[in-house]
């Protein structure tokens, strides 16, 4: 109860869990938010955004595609495109905030990203050795020779098989799967402290997908990274994830530690997703979120989530901040936190 | 790949073959009496009948086409009657003038080109992409003959900094002896570092004069082309890896742009040789445009036989080297079935400039 007393400061201020003076986070983001505007109309993909990722902990942001999941991890590493809107937004790395400079220097060194889509996110006119190698060659001073071959050990590393051959290949003699570990071969090559991967297996076979989520497992162990997994699959997120982080409309609306939230979500759109993931053997009908999210260029009022949700009052009328629930967990809901754990999932 | 060449090659041959077909007969069909011209109005019906059997015109035609191939495999080109030379050894003093006129205009308009199309494309909407937008505009609606006439004015009579628009070389420079018949050359392998200069000082000016036209037009298809792969998945992959713009620019973005400009930048090179003929005239530059014209005029035919023979050799040899090229700038392309000319022939239309000169380049080839 008495979380919720302190909580009066708003979103961008409040000192959230998990984020404690002598525990500083590997990386923060804060009070992010992104328009995007042509001639017609602006669509405000995140607003008022603040999330951070501690040291060696696999953090999985999850929400539905035009969240904004993928703005805010690119806002990380200072990656928007030039035609987006940015408000706030500072980035902190190991205690350092860092301006457009100092987030190129991460790039690549301290952060890796792994995109979705890996056959488009290869440069098809450059062989793979040679797109491995480049950042070891900007990052780590490396000779043109040392740099290939490193790039054929990350490739060994990552399972594919002769690398030194196919240091030589252009990424379409590559298969879907294999250009995805090629790419997390490129991430990792200077052994960052964070790895990013955005939505990683949505483009990949299913069979191929478990194994590319078990090689982020493994070269995860190894080097000690943390991980950002951005991903609309809440069973991916319950099987790697520490920290979980819901994101709807542009807002983040609960996050908190992994189990805890999917036993107990205290926001209904995280109580709307769980019960739509189908599980094996069970015979209950699989149910979906009624409605649509909300057009982003029409001003959002209110709670963005109300127009869909089962348990909604007048408060909702109201925005409601991020706010402390109990111990490390947060909810935008003016529901949370009543008082009873799990009671948005009874109430749906 | 090799079986690929050979079936270039004998389609250039045939392509060679049906130009000289059609340069034969357009002159034994035109009108006027080529030894007459010859003899002069004052000769007398003899010598002018004299003159014609000399010239072999009282052959029947298709005698005169095996006798003029039997020539050319032979390695002669005839007799320019206007000028009481061999054509050969016409070529021999004119063709390195266009030829080093050419090569120097190609490589400063493509590099002058790509570079500002690049730039541009990296900076769209910024002041310096403006300018060179609607440089290239007018650039590309500018009759070259006007622009060297223009140039001339520019930097010959009010500057005072370019040498008098007549030739290769002033007057007073002795030529350096003939190696490769291109002065910028020669004059260096004799170390004659004056004549070098000169002959630089008289190039600078028709050399910019037919760039400025390539570069105009190479301009607005980098640019087209950049601006289309900066949206690519990739390019965000390489800022990811922490790759800095310049090198986003030129390493990626460029590189994977470069096919539709590396096939426009060929049929450039090919329109250099109808542009040189306007520039010739304008800058008295001693050349093989200089000589068909005056050689058309002359109604003889021989010489303007064989400038359109090469001139057709030229075009068909710079297209099968940028198809050649294809493979090596992009891997994907292979060259044994029809994936190249495909890609050849959007980008032609894509980039095919508009009659009116103003250059439609806003479409980019997909590979």
């Amino acid at each position: 109860m008495s979380a919720i007393a302190d909580t009066g400061e708003g979103p961008g201020s409040a000192r959230l869990p998990g984020h404690s003076e002598d525990d500083e986070p590997l990386i923060a983001l804060n009070d992010l938010s992104v328009q995007f505007q042509d001639r017609h109309r602006s669509v405000t993909a995140v607003r008022g955004v603040s999330i951070h990722v501690n040291a060696g902990e696999v953090l999985g942001l999850v929400g539905e595609s035009g969240s904004g999941k993928t703005i805010t991890a690119l806002s990380l590493i200072g990656l928007l495109p030039p035609t987006a809107v940015v408000r706030g937004g500072s980035v902190t790395f190991e205690g350092i905030k860092l301006d457009q400079r100092g987030l190129r220097g991460i790039r690549g060194a301290k952060v890796g990203m792994v995109f979705q889509n890996p056959l488009s996110s290869f440069n098809p006119v450059q062989r793979i050795g040679t797109q491995i190698a480049e950042g070891l060659r900007l990052h780590r001073n490396m000779s043109r020779s040392a740099s290939l071959e490193e790039a054929a050990r990350l490739l060994a590393r990552v399972g594919i098989p002769e690398p030194h051959q196919r240091l030589m290949s252009y990424p379409h003699e590559f298969s879907g799967g294999m250009l995805q570990r090629a790419m997390v071969a490129m991430a990792i090559a200077c052994q960052p402290a964070l790895l990013i991967a955005d939505e990683p297996t949505t483009a990949l076979d299913v069979t191929v997908q478990a194994q590319v989520l078990e090689l982020f497992a493994s070269v995860r162990s190894e080097y000690g990274m943390a991980l950002l997994l951005i991903t609309h699959n809440l069973a991916v997120v319950a099987s790697v994830a520490d920290r979980i982080v819901v994101m709807y409309a542009g807002r983040v609306v609960e996050e908190g530690p992994v189990i805890d939230v999917i036993q107990a979500p205290t926001h209904p759109y995280t109580a709307g997703l769980l019960k739509a993931v189908p599980k094996l053997g069970s015979t209950d009908r699989l149910l979906s979120i009624p409605g649509q999210p909300p057009d982003l260029s029409k001003g959002v009022v209110g709670c963005a989530y109300r127009p869909r949700c089962p348990i909604s009052g007048p408060e909702c009328e109201a925005d409601p901040p991020l706010r402390i629930v109990s111990g490390a967990r947060c909810a935008a809901c003016w529901k949370a936190g009543s008082g009873r754990p799990g009671g948005v999932l009874d109430a749906g | 790949m090799k079986r690929y060449v050979v079936r270039r090659i004998g389609a250039t041959l045939i392509v060679i073959w049906l130009v000289s077909v059609g340069s034969f007969l357009l002159f034994r069909l035109a009108p006027g009496d080529p030894a007459r011209l010859v003899a002069g109005p004052l000769a007398s019906p003899a010598a002018v009948a004299s003159i014609r059997h000399q010239m072999q015109l009282n052959e029947s035609p298709i005698n005169q086409y095996l006798g003029y191939v039997d020539d050319l495999v032979h390695g002669n080109f005839g007799t320019a009657w206007h000028l009481h030379q061999s054509v050969g050894s016409l070529l021999v003093q004119r063709l390195p003038a266009t030829a080093e006129l050419a090569l120097y205009a190609s490589i400063l308009g493509i590099l002058g080109g790509v570079l500002i199309g690049a730039l541009a494309a990296a900076r769209p909407g910024t002041l310096f992409d403006r300018i060179t937008g609607y440089a290239a505009i007018v650039g590309l609606g500018t009759p070259v003959f006007w622009l060297g006439l223009v140039l001339i004015l520019i930097f010959y009579s009010h500057l005072g900094i370019a040498p008098v628009p007549i030739g290769r070389l002033s007057l007073t420079t002795t030529p350096p002896p003939h190696v490769t018949g291109f002065l910028t050359i020669d004059s260096l392998l004799a170390g004659d570092f004056s004549a070098l200069g000169d002959a630089l000082a008289h190039l600078a000016l028709p050399v910019i004069t037919l760039a400025i036209p390539i570069a105009a037009y190479l301009a607005r298809v980098t640019r087209a082309s950049v601006l289309e792969v900066y949206d690519s998945d990739f390019i965000r992959t390489a800022r990811a890896k922490g790759v800095g713009e310049r090198r986003v620019l030129f390493r990626h973005a460029l590189r994977a742009g470069f096919l539709p400009v590396m096939t426009l930048a060929a049929l450039s090179i090919g329109d250099l040789l109808s542009g040189a003929v306007l520039v010739e005239a304008v800058f008295n530059w001693p050349g093989v445009g200089g000589l068909a014209v005056e050689s058309i005029a002359a109604h003889d035919f021989a010489p303007v036989e064989a400038i359109v023979l090469i001139a057709a050799l030229t075009y068909c040899i710079l297209n099968l080297v940028t198809d050649l090229l294809y493979g090596v700038v992009d891997a994907r392309i292979r060259l044994d079935g029809g994936s190249s000319t495909v890609v050849r022939r959007m980008s032609r239309r894509q980039f095919s400039r508009s009659p009116s000169g103003t250059g439609d380049v806003d479409g980019v080839v997909q590979a």
